[in-house]
């Protein structure tokens, strides 16, 4: 099997079978619901943090008895794995509130008393002023005190400066494998990149390093993709994890070099100040990088990045895509489409469930937008 | 006097007409689209009663509290009507209206309605969804628990447009995948979405009354029971297309029992 | 020699086909679409055939759209629906630039440029609640045929409003209309409103420019292009070619490009 083979393999295992591999170790793990939760705490903690994902698992009906059909996929998803007792392996939840979807099914899970016992929000605000950090800081502070009190264990400056380090480290292979991804002789897809970012968001720290470091090592011996020189592009989303549809994207529409979504690139991208007090830089990170569309005050940053990716890169478009009834995404997404249009940038607006459906119609769009850009080149 | 209660669904009206010392509604159906004046089709009703002679005719309207404009008709709230009707389910039930469009649970007690809860404005999972997906596959409605019988591995309807899953179905079926297990996964995303409501209502364990005309189908009762463990299925005492209606006359007109038992 | 190229145009109700003989429709073709896509393929390729009085084996170039296009019995290029009805659209009249579809069971906005290609596109997502499939059904609700639904529009009264975003609950507002004793004309109007204002709201994703016309088959639908006309506040471009085959057409020009 080949390195790409493995973690493709990996990305596919549900988490529940991850914490119970994790717990035969004898490590604690946490699912974290939102990108504002810092990893590096709960890794100090002496647990590995997880990043939330419905992977493997169908059907909401047992999620839908708290929410509407309106609500976002991913909550329902995730909230019937709860309801059907799959969460019951991990040691703790954590949610944010980066959206109302979000925040929402934190009070449900604590009505439905479904398990794991332990279940924290850390709330954030909506801008990312400094009274913003500040208050995100005292967040982390009484996250932190819980954890002390319920896993007793310590946690203190120096385990989480040391876990910043290496996430830190992460950050950095991270970007060497952003670069190389955007190498006209790219040895890596879109689908290969999402899948490596679902792994190392539910793996220890140090087996994701050396992951990297191991892929990074063999990437050079690997065959360029064919359709390194062909159509490129940069995919604008939320929570994205279906492996399928990016399959299908790439398939049809074109490579994809580059992203911004809340479990890819954005998640990982730029480092925590190791020089500034460790809760404060947290702080100062979560609200600053560019991932979540929640902070609306950072939008021109959020498209300056987009489109300095999309120079970068070398990139034909952007798409946007928006998982169903993403709130939050609805409202970015009007906003990107405009403002990158009026770089000059071709953008192609999509809509789709968290795993599969609509195949045919996907397809249709993505033709045609491909059959647009083809027009655009021809026309120069 | 000839009493009529009139349930105008998206599909089907239905009519029951009962005359004093009639222990019996008859019962009569119309498809909606040729349905719209229902005083008309309620005299119509009313001559197969006493055909060839005039009785005055009070017609009921079963529903929400509407009543047609042009009609002479009073009003039967279809709550108050089946939760009178399940007085005999014991202290506390459900009642689960499975209609062509709406699908509402009611929770009842002691012949008094409780609560009412209604899917949110989504057509996805109701009877006509499934009754279009059947067109669409060249199946009968009688023929439906036939045909699902011989599924194997029954698909998932994953597109929550009624529209947009018929297209969905039909490509299912040119790729190779039976039309047995088609049907199957579209009866399974109506027992999807009626269980995911009653469980909405509260504790399980309580009766579950179903009627409407997709309660007429044996794989929906048998999916619903099988997702709702512990729950105790109950049948209407007559068909569930027409129970609403025969419940809506036997508040009006006592002669006419609809007591479930 | 006659250059014969073939567009065949599949999409969720209809089927449809033109044959061109050196650029010009010598034959159309259009039925039901069948449950396979492939015998829809087959059943068209066979109906303009008969129509050309050709045998298959003279046709130099073939393309495929609509969803068929994934089911190809024989060798074939595929465009998207966007593209073919844009070229189609542009071989018509050459001054349209942008094109409305309103088709079975998806709508679409699409910007052309000057060569009657794509410039930019907007489509529906997972809601019938403005194509010809709502149509379809309300105009059963209403107890016509959906062919009578336009004529009746343009003679009803404004004020029926469907309040409802689903096709299929405004088909429900349109038995109540009925039973409430609502004129049929103006049911028929607001059914017209109702669809085409699910239609427009593709409009604010793309700029609207002059030279409008609208293609697919609920094109002959008076009503609906009354109702255009009145919110775009433009009149919108007709042609003599029938816009329920302009997909095809364009097809038909996509392949003979290719040859």
């Amino acid at each position: 099997m080949t390195i790409l083979e493995e973690i493709r393999a990996e990305a596919g295992r549900p988490l529940p079978e991850l914490a119970e591999k994790y717990h035969a170790d004898g490590r604690r793990c946490a699912a974290l619901f939102c990108g504002f939760i810092p990893p590096e705490i709960v890794h100090a903690a002496g647990a590995v943090p997880m990043r939330l994902r419905a992977t493997g698992h169908s059907g909401t009906d047992a999620g839908s008895t708290y929410f509407a059909q309106t609500h976002c996929s991913l909550v329902r998803h995730a909230f019937d794995m709860a309801m059907r007792g799959r969460f019951a392996g991990f040691d703790a939840v954590m949610f944010s509130t980066g959206c109302d979807h979000s925040r929402r099914v934190y009070d449900a899970w604590r009505h439905a008393d479904a398990a794991p016992a332990l279940r924290m929000l850390i709330p954030v605000s909506s801008d990312s002023t400094p009274a913003a950090v500040v208050a995100l800081e005292r967040e982390l502070e009484k996250m932190i005190f819980t954890l002390r009190e319920e896993w007793k264990v310590e946690l203190d400056d120096g385990a989480i400066g040391g876990a910043i380090r290496q996430y830190n480290k992460q950050r950095a292979l991270l970007e060497q494998i952003g670069r190389a991804r955007i190498a006209d002789d790219s040895r890596l897809s879109g689908a290969d990149v999402l899948a490596l970012h679902q792994v190392i968001s539910s793996v220890p720290v140090d087996q994701g390093n050396a992951l990297l470091e191991r892929l990074l090592a063999e990437l050079p011996g690997m065959p360029a993709r064919e359709n390194a020189t062909g159509t490129r592009l940069f995919l604008v989303s939320s929570h994205f994890e279906d492996l399928r549809r990016m399959a299908t994207i790439e398939e049809f529409g074109g490579l994809v070099v580059g992203d911004l979504m809340c479990t890819g690139t954005g998640y990982f991208h730029g480092p925590v100040d190791e020089a500034a007090p460790p809760l404060t830089a947290l702080a100062e990170r979560a609200l600053h990088r560019l991932s979540c569309p929640h902070a609306a005050d950072e939008i021109d940053r959020r498209v300056r990045f987009i489109v300095d990716s999309v120079r970068e890169g070398r990139c034909d478009a952007v798409i946007l895509d928006r998982l169903s009834f993403c709130a939050i995404g609805a409202a970015e997404f009007f906003v990107l489409a405009r403002r990158l249009k009026a770089e000059g940038i071709a953008v192609l607006e999509l809509e789709g469930e968290l795993h599969g459906g609509g195949e045919g119609q996907l397809r249709t769009r993505l033709e045609a937008f491909r059959e647009q850009l083809s027009n655009r080149d021809s026309a120069r | 006097m000839i009493h009529i209660a009139c349930d105008p669904g998206s599909r089907y009206t239905k009519f029951a007409a009962a005359r004093p010392g009639d222990a019996e509604a008859i019962r009569q159906v119309f498809p909606s689209h040729d349905a719209d004046d229902l005083g008309a089709l309620a005299r119509h009703v009313a001559s197969a009663l006493r055909p060839g002679l005039f009785e005055p005719v009070q017609l009921w309207m079963v529903g929400d509290g509407w009543v047609p404009k042009r009609t002479r008709s009073k009003p039967v709230l279809l709550g108050a009507a089946l939760a009178r009707a399940s007085i005999g389910l014991g202290e506390s039930a459900l009642v689960a209206d499975c209609g062509g469009l709406r699908t509402r649970v009611f929770e009842v007690a002691g012949g008094q309605l409780k609560r009412t809860l209604e899917n949110e404005r989504c057509t996805s999972g109701g009877g006509r969804f499934v009754e279009t997906m059947a067109a669409a596959l060249g199946v009968e409605l009688d023929e439906i628990d036939a045909v699902i019988a011989a599924s194997k591995s029954p698909i998932r309807v994953s597109s929550p447009c009624m529209v947009f899953a018929e297209s969905e179905m039909i490509s299912q079926v040119n790729s190779g995948v039976s039309r047995e297990d088609v049907l199957a996964g579209v009866v399974a995303h109506a027992v999807e979405k009626v269980s995911t409501l009653v469980q909405q209502a509260g504790p399980s364990g309580r009766p579950l009354l179903t009627t409407g005309g997709l309660a007429r189908l044996a794989a929906f009762r048998n999916g619903l029971a099988a997702a709702l463990p512990g729950t105790v299925l109950v049948e209407p005492p007559c068909d569930p297309l027409f129970f609403n209606c025969v419940a809506g006359l036997a508040t009006v007109y006592p002669g006419v029992s609809a007591d479930v038992r | 020699m006659t250059t014969l190229a073939m567009g065949i145009d599949i999409g969720s109700l209809t089927a449809k086909g033109v044959l061109l003989a050196n650029g010009a429709p010598t034959a159309k073709f259009l039925c039901r679409s069948l449950p396979s896509a492939t015998e829809s393929v087959r059943s068209v390729a066979s109906g303009l055939c008969g129509h050309g009085r050709i045998e298959f084996e003279q046709v130099h170039a073939v393309c495929l759209t609509g969803y068929g296009r994934f089911q190809a019995p024989f060798p074939a290029i595929e465009k998207s629906e966007i593209s073919c009805h844009g070229l189609g659209a542009a071989q018509c009249e050459s001054s349209v630039r942008t094109v409305i579809d309103i088709g079975g069971q998806d709508s679409k906005v699409i910007a052309l440029d000057d060569r009657g290609l794509v410039q930019e596109f907007a489509m529906n997502n997972k809601c019938a609640a403005g194509t010809g499939r709502a149509l379809e059904v309300l105009a059963h609700a209403l107890g016509v045929p959906v062919e009578e639904l336009g004529p009746l529009a343009l003679r009803g009264k404004a004020g029926c409003r469907l309040s409802n975003r689903c096709s299929l609950f405004m088909e429900n507002d349109v038995l109540q209309a009925r039973r409430d004793g609502i004129e049929k004309s103006a049911i028929a109007r607001g059914i017209i409103d109702a669809v085409v204002e699910r239609v427009l709201t593709l409009t604010a994703k793309l700029p609207i420019r002059s030279g409008i016309c609208l293609t697919g088959g609920v094109a002959k639908n008076p009503g609906v292009v009354a109702a255009l006309e009145r919110h775009l506040d433009q009149p919108m471009i007709r042609f003599e070619f029938d816009p329920q085959l302009v997909g095809a057409l364009g097809a038909a020009h996509f392949a003979a490009r290719s040859l």
